[in-house]
């Protein structure tokens, strides 16, 4: 059987499971995703306030709205099609900052959410000295360029899949991805890239 | 030579971003990059950049999960409970449509009879004003369940 055989099997039985409201896979799905979700929103709303919360919202949604989920694609595009949703809603109540499209990828006009003096949930995490020197990048990084690095390159997503989870086109994708390096290659090499 | 370095390094960015090269591109990549250092820098900076960005483990409430669980369960019960409750009031709308298309065609062969009216007509006008508007109504109930995921889905962006 072939790697694509296996894959289509388990995306079948997530959706198969969705649709009949299995509880039981629905625990071993927040097993196996718990990390990545949380993962991806911090990287999205680059605070650790709220997440906790949309974690909990986006579970919920993926049991109310499981019926969606044909089961043709990748189940993790899904899942962070639904947590992006909830995080921009969040985001909109609180009227911080902007992921949305509309805003294009122009700088100028995404709003930087305001700098606390509390260390970043990157400073926190980060485990070695290359990822203490990235924290304070991503930290300020605007949230559209974190999110396409963390999808692109900790979710392996293809630019196919993120421009469904983005619902932008794949130049647009692309865009972000490049310039988010740009950043990180800027620190890595002790320049600060201006953002 | 700058414009050469320049378009060697969109091609490393677009193999990074996981945009497909060419064969020749990847030939000229590899070339380039055995004979310009600042290529082979900055390919070896934005790797190390990638590499960097598995380096953050972020913490997990440790009663996330269970707190994610409970509220599962507790929802799961609750849309069940909600998708029994509407069995009910669709039986009885079905139960309430058959007993009245029966009624209806009863009394329509006795009015055909008493009016002289003819009976296939009759019957067609029953089933189109009273039957089929009926049971259409019983699929409703039938719909509710499902409703919120057919036209409230997408919010905001597109999926």
């Amino acid at each position: 059987m072939t790697f694509a055989g296996t894959v289509d099997t388990d995306t079948q039985h997530i959706a198969r499971g969705l649709r009949h409201r299995d509880v039981a896979l629905l625990s071993a799905l927040v097993a196996q995703y718990q990390y990545r979700l949380v993962r991806y929103l911090i990287y999205i709303l680059g605070s650790r306030d709220a997440v906790d919360d949309l974690v909990q919202e986006t579970w919920l949604r993926v049991l109310e709205r499981g019926r969606t989920y044909d089961g043709q694609s990748r189940f993790e595009p899904w899942l962070f099609t639904i947590a992006r949703n909830l995080a921009i809603d969040t985001m909109r109540k609180r009227r911080v900052f902007s992921l949305d499209t509309d805003d294009g990828d122009d700088p100028e006009h995404a709003i930087v959410p305001p700098i606390s003096p509390d260390p970043s949930p990157f400073e926190q995490a980060a485990r070695t000295e290359d990822a203490h020197r990235l924290a304070q990048c991503l930290a300020t990084l605007e949230p559209i360029y974190r999110e396409a690095l963390v999808l692109r390159f900790q979710e392996d997503l293809s630019l196919q899949e993120m421009a469904k989870v983005v619902g932008a086109p794949i130049s647009t994708v692309s865009t972000r991805i490049y310039r988010g390096l740009e950043a990180l290659r800027a620190h890595m090499e002790g320049t600060p890239h201006a953002n | 030579m700058q414009t050469d370095h320049q378009s060697i390094r969109r091609i490393i960015d677009e193999s990074l971003a996981g945009a497909a090269s060419s064969a020749p591109e990847q030939q000229t990549l590899r070339e380039h990059l055995a004979a310009c250092a600042s290529c082979q820098q900055y390919l070896d900076a934005s790797n190390r950049a990638i590499a960097a960005l598995a380096d953050f483990s972020f913490p997990i409430d440790p009663a996330l999960d269970s707190r994610v669980l409970a509220s599962l369960a507790r929802c799961a019960q609750q849309l069940e409970a909600e998708r029994r409750r509407l069995w009910w009031p669709c039986c009885l709308a079905l139960l309430l449509t058959l007993a009245g298309s029966i009624a209806a065609s009863r009394l329509g062969s006795f009015a055909a009879v008493t009016f002289h009216l003819e009976p296939a007509q009759l019957h067609l006008g029953l089933a189109t004003f009273w039957i089929a508007p009926s049971l259409c109504f019983c699929l409703l109930f039938l719909l509710l369940p499902v409703a919120p995921a057919l036209f409230g889905h997408k919010k905001g962006l597109s999926q």
